[in-house]
C-alpha cells in the first residue's frame, strides 16, 4: 500500500504571511483530494501564500497536478480583472510565475512530472526553505 | 508470449498504490532500469485512474493486470468491465496553451502516451476493455 498523505502545515513570516504544507506521501488519484481540501481550509482561514514542501513526495500523478491548478486558481482568485489579464499575458509569454504558490525540494520524479506538464512554466521552485520563505513578497 | 506477472483485484482508487508496488516487483523481476520502472509506474497508474475515474465512476471495479515479456519488449495489458472506451482515439492536449489557462485535468493520457512506446485498445467480446502498453527494447536479453 503507498504511504497516506499526510500534511502538516507551518507558519513562516517573510515579507508576507506564509503557510508551508509539509506533504508526505504519493499524491495519486486516492489523495488530491486531501490535498485540495487542506489548502481550501487554509485558504478559508485567510491563507494567501502557500509553500508547499514535496520533499517527501516520491509520487505525484496528473491528478496531483489537478489539485496544484486548482490551488492556484483559488490563490488567484482574488486579483482584479485588471490583474488576471496580465496574468494570463505573462503566463503566455513565460513571464508569470505566481506570487502565492511556491514548490519546494520536489523529488527527481515529480520535477519530472511537472516540467512534463509544463508546471514548472508558472510555479517557481526552490531548493532552499529560506530562499523560498524570502522569495514571498507582496505582488 | 510469457505471462511474468498477473495481479487481479476489485479496484477503487485507494489500490493504486498496491498496483504501483506490482509494477515495480515485476520491473526488478525483469531487471529493468529505473527510468523504464518509472515510466511503467506511472502510464500504469494513470491508465487505472482513468479506469476508476471514467469507466467505473469511482466505484470498486474488476481490473487484471498482466505483464509479458517478449524478447526485449515489456507488453501490461490493463483489461476491465467497464464500458468500451479507446483511450487511442482520443486526441492529445492543446499543449500550445500553457498548462494554467488549459481547464484542470485532461494529462492524464498525455502522460501514458509520453512513458510508452505503442498503445493499442482492444474491445473485448464480452465487454469490456484491453490496453496494451508496449515498452519496446527494454528488457534485458534472456
Amino acid at each position: 500500500m503507498a504511504a497516506p498523505l499526510n500534511i502538516t502545515v507551518s507558519e513562516e513570516q517573510g515579507q508576507v504571511p506564509i503557510t508551508v504544507f509539509h506533504v508526505a506521501g504519493d499524491i495519486d488519484g486516492s489523495s488530491y483530494e486531501t490535498l485540495r481540501t487542506e489548502a481550501a481550509s487554509a485558504y478559508e482561514a485567510g491563507m494567501r501564500y502557500l509553500l508547499l514542501d514535496l520533499a517527501k513526495v516520491k509520487y505525484m500523478s496528473s491528478a496531483g497536478l489537478r489539485a496544484l491548478h486548482n490551488i492556484f486558481d483559488m490563490l488567484n482568485a482574488d486579483i482584479s480583472a485588471e490583474e488576471q489579464k496580465k496574468v494570463a499575458r505573462g503566463i503566455l509569454d513565460g513571464s508569470y510565475k505566481s506570487p502565492y504558490l511556491k514548490l519546494l525540494n520536489p523529488t527527481r520524479d515529480v520535477q519530472r512530472t511537472l516540467s512534463t506538464a509544463g508546471f514548472d512554466m508558472f510555479l517557481e521552485i526552490h531548493n532552499k526553505a529560506k530562499a523560498a520563505i524570502n522569495s514571498f513578497t507582496q505582488p | 508470449m510469457p505471462v511474468v506477472a498477473t495481479l487481479s483485484l476489485v479496484a477503487q482508487a485507494a489500490d493504486l498504490g498496491q498496483v504501483r508496488q506490482f509494477i515495480e516487483g515485476a520491473t526488478e523481476m525483469l531487471g529493468l532500469d529505473s527510468e523504464t520502472t518509472a515510466h511503467m509506474r506511472m502510464a500504469v497508474d494513470e491508465a487505472v485512474t482513468n479506469v476508476l475515474e471514467h469507466g467505473y465512476h469511482n466505484q470498486p471495479g474488476r481490473l487484471e493486470l498482466n505483464i509479458c515479456r517478449e524478447q526485449t519488449d515489456v507488453i501490461i495489458y490493463l483489461s476491465d468491465e467497464a464500458p468500451v472506451f479507446d483511450p487511442t482515439q482520443v486526441p492529445p492536449p492543446d499543449l500550445s496553451i500553457p498548462a494554467p489557462l488549459r481547464p484542470p485535468g485532461g494529462m492524464g493520457l498525455h502522460f501514458i502516451r509520453q512513458a510508452l512506446d505503442e498503445l493499442q485498445h482492444e474491445a473485448l467480446p464480452d465487454g469490456g476493455n484491453r490496453l496494451i502498453m508496449i515498452w519496446r527494447n527494454v528488457a534485458p536479453e534472456a
